[in-house]
């Protein structure tokens, strides 16, 4: 029977918060780690790393949508192919921009400055909602149009995929609430700062897929 | 416990293969020169995998019977033999492939219909094929060889047009429906498949083809039966409740008895 | 918080931070966030959808051999789908369906990821938890509001769908054409729900496996079951967004009126249909484009398993470890480009077909590596036939069996006689039902004593296995033969077709039902030993009673709360070390260091 010594090689201490915002030591994986505005790395990426995991499986939900859209146009005559109305164009700017906004917050962020950062959420948040309600007129302009849900397969993947996409962008904003929770309730450093990255990597994503949806209901006829 | 290990693994193995070498329940004798073909290439593929089956169950076997015995010795250092990886990973790439390649050309002559038209010829004859919950639907063009249009909204189950053959149509006042299928023997076949409500399938065991009628789209089988006989239409996917009484026969007449049926069948018009 | 006393085998640790260990009982055991709970609540949940499950296929059985018969308790379980106690047509299809539904996903799909994985992948790769526990939590409580649409199907008006575990439209999406109530609908939901519950799994896992690995755990070193756990996870997260879609479709075409499936001009029993353009034929690609990886996602852990097994109870290292990681992932990716081998008959176009005949015979291939591995692990071995290595045997076995049927299925040619026939009923149960369950058994079984402390009834689980083996190769065997016949699949009763009077099938019948009968009784033997030790079997109090090499056998039993107490075990070499020359013991943990295994100055002794 082998004994060995048990020796602890690094020790990770507790990420500790003043509530302000500094921390002494970024923990780091393996202990070590950098110092700097960006602590606890390890956690940041973790984070980060389960966006693009979750963006690839939203990928494969909207690839599948696609190849259900371009199988079914070519399907039948029934196919009508129509504008989109051009609200959607005012709400891409409104998304756009509310990506610029949320990137302000993280700058906030590793500035430090938490007023900052909620301010900055708060205006994300805000813009999403116009979005979201720029979305809804766009619908009305559609049904105003006599384009309802099942009038013809077109109309029927305009409502699906803005609503998937809505849905989409309903659990960014859900991240955001959290992240202003976690902004305000100064808890556990660490996750804090994870949270918003990852939040802001979402958000983006949701820009780039907002637009390839744009396009393909603009173009594909 | 090694010995029982191992010889189960044999026993029921074996058991399950043996009624695939004695032909206990066997498929029903093929009736088209296809489906003699379509059988080489289950042989084929029997002997293939029957190969791999007993060598590598008895190997499993023959592992667990001789290594399970119990002594000081330790087990082998033995983590891999690169050569005899890729020996036995080529064979079976080279088995497995060619077989797909040894039955192409059955699949082919079944399936690559180039289009033709649809009406009948003198030498070939054209069935029109309309499942429904729970009927087989078979349409023959009748004495002008050419089909008249259909229109599923307007059939009438109980009057005697369930596919709607539009009998004003002179293309369509002489087509002959009816719920079995009658093809003359040595004669090419061309299967028009459709569906009227759900997805079904049609199948004739002794053809050993089958194909889903699918509802908005047309299918295409052919064949050319070489024996004389009564066999079963039976569906082969899930149609509803009825599905297992969904299901018709296929007769293979003579020449003069199919003529002469057709007449009998143009006179009820 | 108590010390956790780490193995003495292991040579160096890190210590990590400790999670508060939670207080109350709902934390702790209903809304837990520990992965080993969860992982218990999933395999809860599995073994009972499996017994639902197995009711349900002892209906189907009896049905099929006594078609009129009147069983009293069922008229007063079900009056209007077995009136007077006599199953009716639909009500065998809705338990057809139901059958396949519960186990492909209920039970093939939440136990070995859901239960195993989530409990056993962050303690093989030296973690506290799973990367995203809360998330962890909300996917096994989706699951369970999955579960839960679903047995509520059976007790709607029209009762459970009948429309097969493929829910092909327009049978499923025409109400009509079933005859059928909201049961359909929450079938559609009840996917749906698992889904997104499936590919929130899906991500923890993979980030778990990518980022949470203890210190030199290289990839190359992990279990083959986290490998298989890892890859089952991509399949996951591939697929079944897809699913989700389709599923989000269909529920479209049967309630607001879209024609995405359905196709106009349909005329239901003298109804017209109102719809118009759709293809049957997409639902098909959609389902399949996720159903064909969703086989891997149910066999590949039972594959993993098993090599696991194999190697520690052989007492000899994986055969060709590499290749067995290698086939894993070649499986996993010509998985995804597969799936037309199921709609050779449907009228897809015939050129594809051959397109993907050839990469379906491509996936024989890694399936005949790990296959000949497996055998190579077992070959020189010593071998210790514990009731989990029997089942894993086992499972060799029924890989062989079932796999092989698959070459046939595999080609058009020969599909077009076999297709949807008992033969085809046969090849999925033996590899995608039985095998995969004789890997959970697997699994049961030698980890029982690390998840519960204690150890189950060994001769029990002996005659279980024997018994379930014998009984479940009468059960699927016939069935090829039945397909010889051949039998179509989904007949209610097979009393309609003239050909099948003849011929044995009345007999072969009779023979799979006396053998199900048997068999599903066995299984309460197998429920009886798992109950009863958990509260009663006996003590194990060894941290590694296998002599097994990973890290899950370097802590008490069982796991204390975060796995390691804060101190994280440094790996030094591959998961399979045993009966190395010149060591010590025949096995050498992952923990171990060099001089510990073979002795020398710096061990410490």
């Amino acid at each position: 029977m082998t004994t060995t010594t048990l020796t602890p090689t690094e020790t990770q201490t507790e990420p500790t918060t003043n509530g302000g915002g500094t921390v002494a030591r970024p923990p780091h994986r393996y202990g070590g780690g950098s110092s700097g505005p960006f602590s606890n790395r390890a956690l940041i990426q973790r984070y980060k790393l389960g966006v693009w995991i979750g963006v690839g499986g939203i990928i494969m939900f909207f690839a599948a949508l696609t190849s259900a859209m371009v199988v079914r146009s070519g399907l039948s005559n029934d196919w009508k192919p129509f504008d989109v109305p051009w609200i959607l164009f005012l709400s891409t700017a409104v998304l756009l921009v509310s990506s610029f906004t949320l990137e302000g917050a993280r700058r906030r962020m590793i500035a430090g400055d938490w007023t900052g950062v909620r301010l900055w959420v708060n205006g994300t948040a805000a813009l999403g909602s116009v979005f979201l309600a720029c979305q809804l007129l766009g619908w009305q302009a559609l049904s105003e149009r006599g384009f309802f849900l099942a009038s013809n397969p077109a109309n029927s993947f305009y409502y699906l995929l803005t609503a998937g996409h809505g849905l989409h962008l309903l659990g960014g904003m859900l991240a955001l609430g959290y992240v202003w929770m976690r902004v305000r309730a100064p808890q556990r450093w660490a996750t804090r700062e994870a949270v918003i990255e990852a939040a802001a990597l979402y958000w983006h994503f949701m820009d780039v897929l907002w637009i390839y949806i744009l396009g393909l209901l603009a173009f594909w006829r | 416990m090694r010995f029982f290990v191992g010889i189960s693994i044999w026993f029921v193995s074996l058991a399950m293969a043996v009624p695939f070498f004695t032909k206990w329940w066997w498929m029903p004798d093929p009736i088209t020169e296809l489906g003699r073909e379509i059988d080489q290439a289950f042989m084929w593929t029997l002997i293939g995998t029957g190969v791999i089956f007993i060598l590598a169950q008895a190997a499993l076997g023959y592992a667990a019977w001789k290594f399970g015995r119990r002594s000081d010795e330790r087990a082998m250092d033995m983590h891999g033999n690169n050569k005899l990886e890729m020996t036995w990973t080529g064979a079976a790439a080279v088995i497995f492939v060619s077989l797909t390649f040894a039955g192409l050309s059955a699949w082919a002559e079944v399936r690559f219909i180039d289009h033709r038209a649809d009406d009948p010829t003198p030498d070939r004859v054209v069935i029109e094929v309309t499942g429904q919950q729970f009927v087989w639907n078979m349409r023959y063009a009748g004495a002008d060889n050419k089909f008249g249009p259909v229109d599923f909204l307007q059939s009438d189950d109980a009057g005697g047009n369930p596919v709607g053959v539009d009998r004003g149509h002179p293309d369509g006042a002489d087509d002959i429906m009816v719920p079995e299928m009658r093809v003359p023997v040595n004669k090419e076949v061309e299967l028009t498949l459709k569906s009227k409500d759900v997805l079904h399938n049609f199948f004739v065991p002794e053809l050993r083809i089958k194909l889903d009628t699918v509802p908005g789209l047309i299918g295409k089988l052919r064949f050319t039966p070489d024996t004389v006989g009564k066999y079963e239409i039976v569906c082969s996917e899930l149609c509803g409740l009825g599905h297992y009484k969904m299901r018709s026969f296929l007769h293979v007449v003579s020449e003069e008895d199919y003529d002469a049926w057709l007449k009998e069948q143009a006179e009820f018009l | 918080m108590t010390e956790v006393e780490l193995s003495p085998e292991v040579s160096e640790y890190t210590e990590v931070h400790r999670h508060p260990e939670p207080k109350t009982f709902i934390s702790k055991w209903i809304f837990s966030v520990d992965h080993k709970v969860i992982g218990i609540q999933y395999l809860l949940l599995a073994v009972v959808a499996a017994f639902v499950g197995m009711g349900l296929s002892l209906l189907v059985r009896l049905r099929l051999v006594w078609p009129e018969k009147s069983f009293a308790i069922l008229g007063d379980l079900f009056p209007v789908g077995a009136p007077d106690g006599v199953m009716t047509p639909e009500f065998y299809l809705a338990m057809l369906t139901m059958h396949g539904t519960i186990m492909v996903f209920m039970v093939l799909t939440t136990a070995p990821q859901g239960g195993f994985g989530n409990y056993f992948l962050p303690i093989q790769i030296g973690a506290a938890d799973m990367a995203f526990p809360t998330l962890n939590m909300l996917s096994f409580w989706t699951t369970f509001v999955s579960f839960s649409f679903l047995m509520a199907a059976f007790f709607v008006e029209g009762g459970a769908p009948m429309a097969g575990w493929t829910g092909y439209p327009p049978l499923s999406a025409v109400p009509e054409a079933a005859v059928q109530g909201i049961g359909q609908d929450l079938w559609i939901v009840s996917i749906a729900f698992f889904c997104i519950a499936s590919l929130l799994a899906a991500l923890n896992f993979i980030v778990t496996t990518l980022d949470m690995r203890a210190k030199g755990l290289t990839m190359m070193r992990l279990p083959l079951t986290v490998w298989t756990w890892f890859v089952t996870a991509i399949l996951g997260l591939l697929a079944f967004g897809v699913l989700l879609a389709a599923g989000v479709l269909l529920l479209m075409d049967r309630n607001l009126g879209t024609s995405f499936f359905v196709p106009g001009g349909l005329v239901v029993s003298d109804k017209a249909i109102d719809h118009s353009g759709g293809s049957p034929i997409l639902w098909q690609h959609l389902f399949w484009f996720f159903g064909h990886p969703e086989v891997y996602i149910a066999i590949l852990p039972g594959m993993g398993v098993t090599s696991h097994l194999l190697a520690t109870f052989a007492r000899k290292q994986v055969y060709g470890y590499k290749a067995m990681v290698y086939a894993v992932a070649a499986i996993g990716i010509l998985g995804f480009v597969v799936w037309g081998h199921h709609m050779f008959v449907s009228g897809m176009s015939p050129y594809s077909a051959f397109v993907f005949s050839v990469l379906t015979m491509c996936i024989g291939v890694p399936s005949a590596i790990k296959t000949f591995n497996w055998i190579g692990t077992l070959w020189g071995g010593r071998i210790r036939f514990t009731s989990p290595m029997l089942y894993s045997i086992g499972f060799v076995s029924l890989f062989v069996s079932g796999g092989l049927s698959g070459i046939f299925l595999g080609q058009p040619t020969i599909d077009l006689y076999f297709h949807d026939t008992y033969f085809v009923v046969a090849h999925f149960h033996l590899i995608m039902g039985v095998a995969a369950i004789f890997g959970m058994f697997a699994g049961v079984a030698f980890w029982f004593p690390k998840m519960f402390g204690r150890w189950m009834d060994e001769s029990l689980g002996k005659i279980h296995f024997w018994c379930t083996f014998v009984g479940v190769y009468a059960i699927f065997g016939p069935m090829h033969y039945l397909g010889m016949l051949p039998h179509p699949r989904r007949y209610a009763e097979f009393t309609g077709v003239d050909y099948l009077q003849t011929g044995g099938a009345g007999d072969l019948h009779y023979f799979i039902t006396v053998a199900a009968m048997f068999t599903i009784t066995v299984q309460f033997l197998f429920l009886f030993n798992f109950v009863k030790s958990i509260f009663a079997g006996k003590p194990c109090t060894e941290a590694n009673p296998w002599e097994a090499t990973t890290l899950e056998w370097t802590i008490p039993s069982p796991p204390p709360h975060d796995n390691f107490g804060g101190k994280v075990p440094h790996v030094y070499r591959g998961s399979y070390d045993f009966s190395l020359p010149g060591a010590k013991r025949d096995f050498a943990m992952q923990c171990n260091k060099d001089e510990a295994v073979y002795g020398g100055a710096a061990a410490g002794d």
